[in-house]
């Protein structure tokens, strides 16, 4: 689904991305692993248009969206979280799973003002499946640290996409919204979707993901099965030196 | 230098923190390590007491220190950086730094403790009528530790000190937080991810898997034991 050709970037003197090569399966998960500084949220932001590599190119559905800007490449369907969870404080859940339905910029504000025409039990569905067991109007600011994660999750989730990109979905969560996310993570791949996602976690990564790409210093040092993968001294290595 | 006993805590019905029991050596750099959820910021807020404290005791220096407000805990020498570089954005850099030492009276040493966290970032000095928010990412750090500095403590406890920062950057860091116990004489507890660079610099680590302490030896032993390469391929039971 997304082809990652070539890629170089350079940031000053740190290349941080030094040629990095590989296909993301789709109807599956995919983990991107390797330690800081191994270029994976680079990554992250070179398939979504933050950044623009110095060279190769992405992929996306047989399209070449290498230079095209973030919010025509999440138009197209791909769509993300970040490490830092950013909500609107002053705006409430409900409208922040408005906000995010439809991929036409124009609808964005339409959809958060049309509030009387709100079938409401659908968006208090959605809080059920994801665990948020708050009222559709509370407050973003309002929410703990995991609900938080938990709403952004949801809203990238409910943005009409094909692709979905988390950016360590259960960094800094406790055991029991981990356990929801990777619940809900497995249920969505059976669903069919096409995850790819970065964590340091691996027991996580073992349960979740069909293929493994680990990177380090910016280069795929190896990629295949979890098993694989994990197993390869190499990767070891990487996050704790020779 | 630092005890903690039996400790058991969480937040509210949450038991993350699960009889977990160790002491560091005055004048060490200790990791606290472990997987997503294992507890290890739960663990150095505990100590901070930021969190709830179900069971257990905290001894600093032989002296009782479980739940105390964290205020007393910064006037007997125990300073806290939390994750995620948190500065006040709209205040100098200076005013930043003077508020780690608010309840220090006596201006003179103020002075002192603001010069020698000048001496340690330089770049601080520089950039000290600034605002805040203008620094960036490694300035934002060097800040929040400096402001832990203004209370000369005695023991510095960091949380993911590297986060989002260039490995570049993260290499100094690491660096200056040697600096920083030569310098300040202070004891260091760090949780991390990065272990790769930080365990060529700290002394001891301990593993934390689901709120206990499943592993800890000095880092040269540690990063070659098995239970420790179970726990990060994911195959710790």
């Amino acid at each position: 689904m997304i082809q990652v050709k070539d890629i170089k970037k350079r940031f000053g003197g740190v290349e941080a991305i030094k040629g990095s090569h590989f296909v993301i399966p789709e109807k599956s998960i995919t983990a991107l692993i390797g330690p800081n500084g191994a270029g994976k949220t680079t990554l992250f932001d070179i398939i979504t248009g933050f950044i623009t590599p110095d060279q190769g190119n992405i992929f996306f559905e047989g399209h070449d969206i290498t230079k095209k800007h973030p919010f025509e490449i999440a138009n197209m369907g791909v769509s993300r979280t970040f490490q830092q969870v950013r909500l609107f404080k002053y705006l409430t859940l409900l409208e922040h799973l408005r906000m995010v339905e439809d991929n036409e910029d124009i609808k964005i504000i339409r959809n958060l003002w049309k509030r009387e025409k709100v079938d409401r039990r659908q968006y208090e569905d959605i809080l059920e499946k994801f665990g948020i067991e708050r009222d559709l109007d509370a407050l973003a600011s309002e929410l703990s640290y995991g609900q938080r994660k938990l709403l952004d999750l949801a809203m990238a989730v409910r943005k009409p996409h094909k692709i979905l990109l988390l950016d360590e979905p259960v960094a800094g969560v406790n055991a029991v919204v981990q356990e929801r996310i990777e619940d809900l993570l497995l249920k969505m791949k059976e669903e069919g979707e096409t995850i790819l996602l970065i964590d340091h976690d691996m027991r996580f990564v073992r349960k979740l993901a069909d293929y493994v790409i680990a990177l380090d210093a910016g280069v795929v040092l190896v990629e295949g099965t979890p098993e694989k993968v994990l197993a390869d001294k190499r990767v070891l290595e990487a996050y704790l030196g020779e | 230098m630092l005890k903690i006993e039996n400790l058991n805590a969480g937040y509210h019905e949450l038991h993350v923190i699960k009889d977990v029991s160790l002491e560091l050596k005055r004048g060490s750099i200790s990791v606290l390590m472990g997987p997503n959820g294992a507890g290890k910021s739960t663990l150095l807020k505990s100590i901070f007491s930021i969190t709830d404290i179900f069971s257990g005791e905290v001894l600093f220096e032989g002296e009782k220190i479980t739940g105390l407000p964290a205020h007393t805990l910064l006037q007997k020498g125990v300073a806290f950086v939390s994750q995620g570089r948190v500065n006040f954005g709209m205040l100098s850099v200076m005013d930043n730094l003077m508020l780690g030492a608010h309840h220090v009276a006596d201006k003179k040493e103020v002075k002192k403790r603001l010069e020698k966290v000048y001496d340690q970032f330089p770049i601080l000095r520089e950039r000290q009528k600034e605002y805040a928010f203008s620094l960036s990412g490694g300035q934002q750090q060097m800040l929040a530790i400096g402001r832990a500095l203004m209370s000369e403590p005695k023991l510095l406890l960091m949380d993911e000190p590297s986060l989002g920062l260039a490995p570049k950057l993260v290499k100094e860091l690491f660096a200056t937080i040697v600096d920083i116990r030569e310098r300040f004489q202070t004891t260091i507890l760090i949780v991390e991810h990065n272990l790769k660079s930080l365990m060529e610099f700290a002394d001891y680590g301990y593993v934390l898997v689901q709120g206990e302490v499943v592993a800890e030896d000095e880092c040269r032993n540690l990063k070659k034991s098995d239970i420790m390469q179970k726990v990060f391929v994911g195959t710790f039971d």
